[in-house]
């Protein structure tokens, strides 16, 4: 996957501007940056919600989204929300829907959900049921759009489990977050927006030589990262 | 002033060659046409003129049910040929239909509680309170004299009853009225002063100038045959002001047998025993007209589904010339009352050729009517969706269809079946006012049967139980719907 400055106006304003960054399969990609810095707006234009202009770009269109919250159907239980696109979408009679159903579910630890609805799961089910529900597509790409920010910090944990498992099967994960731990514990590269702006991407193990270039106010953000 | 309008029981708007059709309000009709308290049966002294009329005509007599006020209004409409129920010939009247030779005189009286001796004549009612029928004579008799309050009642009965309450200090009725329902009562007495002299005439269309030729012919012979002046004998009516009007001079002759048999079924004191047989002779009819509001209100709940539906999916669905023209025709019908509609539906629509039969303007007036408050609740059950689902949707890639069908409906369904239930018994509750259009269900029968019966507060329990259980199912059936739908 490449993309080559890409460009996004929301309404009058500049809300993204030459954004370039490229990532391998298998690769974890976070982007930080604080409230309004662009950095949805980014995951949002590359699973197509919103309008935006690139000079080039590279990549697949089979893509996941993960939300923050409210991912699942709340009228469908979890085995209905998976079943739903495969059979209306790609057509797969109830008994191959049946099987991938399976597969996604026991890659994401939810057997024993199957048959929930989603009220009735907690914060942390329901974003790997929503995880299950992207995979059952079969993605190139998964873009998560601060995936763990509703969850109490102790579900956190089973929901990156799953995504650093995933990373074994070549899809490229791409993370919108303000969790730190994220950083250091997922990501293959960290990318830091502001003001529209990619002001940094580097792997996490990079990130402390380079923040000097960053002005004292970006720096001091960044800190709390590392 | 725009007044109601009823048709009852047979209402047809197909004459064939050999019917009369003839309309008469009988809510509280006595002595004019009303329904026999014992056997439920029509009756009446113009009932029996009518009878005797078409016999001479040699055609087949058909009533139509309507409110007095609105008799002429539907003669014009071609609803009915003839309209006989003590119609006071006037020279405004006279302007839009043509009336027959006059076939009764009669005056007004005054009416007060018993012992009241405060009004003798006319100019004694100013600065009180005088209750008369709205349209009659008598009502613009009052009028010419300044400072009367005037009260109107459509329902001599009612008229009576707020007297008796003091309400009113006295009424203001025809001769005839006044016999059947104030002198029969001891509760009131009747001024003896006769005021304003006036005729009843037989009000034809003017576009039938045939029908009143053979309609005079007719009458002629019943007045010569003295047959006119049986009746009117059998009903205690025979008065000096008709007999010099037929310049009959001959002396009563006969015993008002129909006023006897009247006064005997008016029995204020009625035992359990009494009262069980009245119920048991009226539930059929209260069933029937429970019937007729179920008809009308749940065929009207289909219309208003499948309407709000198509309203809801052009208002965010369709393109932009169709969503200002739904959004406008919401905003009509939101901002017009039922009556209006019902009235514009029945009676205008007609002069522009559209003429629907009454049972079919009233299910299309009220499913027009509350499609539109179904389409904002479908609406805001629509919107009130996460935006996260709609995109989510997106994302797996499901058409902008199949969005609406699998997932926004469902949730919108389980959203709304609240308000629309409580939307469905508003409705039918307002199906009720279906009986302007000469439509007879629940609450119509109510006020002729108990005007019948002067039962007024049993009735009221018993329609206000039928209309209960015409609901119930309903609630029943959305709380198991919702039950399910949460689970």
């Amino acid at each position: 996957m490449k993309i080559q400055k890409l460009n996004c106006f929301l309404g009058q304003n500049f809300a993204l501007s030459d954004i370039s960054f490229e990532a391998q399969p298998g690769e974890i990609l976070s982007f930080v940056g604080r409230s309004g810095s662009g950095k949805s707006t980014l995951l949002r234009c590359l699973a197509g919600l919103e309008p935006y202009s690139v000079f080039q770009e590279t990549k697949s269109t089979k893509m996941g989204f993960v939300f923050q919250s409210s991912n699942l159907f709340p009228h469908l239980n979890l085995e209905q929300n998976i079943g739903l696109a495969l059979k209306k979408v790609q057509k797969k009679s109830d008994d191959e829907a049946r099987v991938i159903v399976d597969e996604v579910l026991t890659k994401v630890r939810l057997q024993h959900c199957r048959h929930h609805f989603p009220q009735n799961m907690s914060g942390g089910e329901q974003q790997r049921g929503a995880i299950a529900r992207a995979l059952s597509l079969k993605p190139d790409v998964i873009l998560y759009d601060e995936p763990t920010s509703a969850l109490d910090p102790e579900l956190v944990d089973e929901v990156y489990d799953i995504m650093l498992e995933l990373k074994k099967t070549n899809i490229i994960q791409i993370v919108v977050t303000h969790d730190r731990r994220a950083l250091g514990r997922i990501s293959d590269q960290v990318g830091f927006i502001d003001q529209g702006r990619l002001q940094m991407l580097c792997a996490f193990q990079q990130m402390e030589p380079l923040l000097q270039q960053l002005s004292l106010d970006q720096r001091k953000y960044l800190e709390l990262y590392v | 002033m725009f007044k109601f309008f009823m048709i009852l029981f047979l209402f047809s708007g197909f004459a064939s060659a050999e019917s009369l059709r003839w309309a008469a309000d009988t809510e509280s009709g006595a002595p004019y046409v009303f329904y026999d308290a014992e056997s439920l049966v029509m009756t009446g002294f113009e009932f029996d003129l009518v009878q005797a009329l078409s016999q001479k005509m040699n055609r087949e007599p058909r009533f139509i049910q309507n409110a007095w006020d609105g008799l002429i209004l539907g003669l014009n409409n071609n609803l009915y040929d003839v309209a006989i129920n003590g119609i006071e010939i006037t020279e405004d009247r006279k302007k839009s239909v043509y009336f027959s030779e006059p076939y009764y005189a009669t005056h007004v009286k005054i009416i007060t509680k018993q012992g009241d001796t405060r009004f003798k004549k006319l100019s004694d009612l100013p600065s009180f309170k005088i209750g008369t029928l709205g349209g009659a004579l008598s009502e613009r008799i009052l009028r010419s004299e300044e400072g009367v309050k005037i009260v109107t009642y459509e329902s001599e009965a009612l008229a009576h009853q707020d007297l008796l309450l003091g309400r009113t200090d006295a009424i203001f009725l025809d001769a005839p009225i006044a016999k059947y329902y104030s002198e029969v009562d001891k509760r009131f007495q009747i001024v003896p002063t006769e005021i304003g002299a006036m005729t009843y005439g037989i009000a034809i269309s003017k576009k039938n100038p045939e029908l009143l030729k053979s309609v005079n012919r007719a009458l002629s012979d019943l007045i010569n045959s003295g047959e006119l002046k049986t009746i009117y004998e059998k009903w205690g009516l025979w008065n000096a002001a008709t007999a010099s009007l037929f310049g009959d001079t001959t002396l009563n002759r006969l015993k008002p047998t129909a006023f006897d048999k009247y006064k005997s079924h008016l029995n204020n004191d009625r035992s359990w025993k009494d009262k069980f047989e009245i119920y048991q002779k009226v539930g059929p009819l209260f069933l029937k007209a429970a019937w007729q509001t179920i008809k009308i209100s749940f065929l009207a709940m289909i219309v208003a589904v499948v309407l709000g539906l198509l309203i809801v999916g052009l208002r965010l669905y369709g393109s932009r010339p169709l969503q200002y023209l739904t959004t406008g025709f919401v905003e009509l019908i939101r901002g017009t009352p039922l009556l209006l509609q019902l009235f514009f539906i029945f009676y205008a629509l007609p002069g522009i050729g559209i003429e629907i039969p009454a049972l079919w303007a009233a299910i299309m007036t009220l499913g027009i009517n509350y499609s539109v408050q179904e389409s904002e609740i479908y609406r805001s059950g629509l919107t009130n969706i996460h935006k996260n689902q709609i995109e989510a949707a997106y994302m797996l890639g499901l058409t902008k269809w199949q969005t609406f069908w699998s997932i926004q409906l469902p949730q919108a369904i389980k959203l709304c079946l609240g308000p629309m239930t409580t939307d469905f018994i508003a409705l039918i509750k307002d199906s009720s006012l279906v009986s302007v259009i000469t439509l007879v269900e629940l609450t119509k029968t109510y006020s002729l049967l108990s005007s019948t019966y002067y039962e007024y507060f049993g009735f009221a329990i018993l329609t206000a139980i039928l209309y209960l259980l015409i609901g119930m199912p309903l609630v029943i059936l959305s709380r198991k719907l919702e039950q399910k739908l949460i689970k």
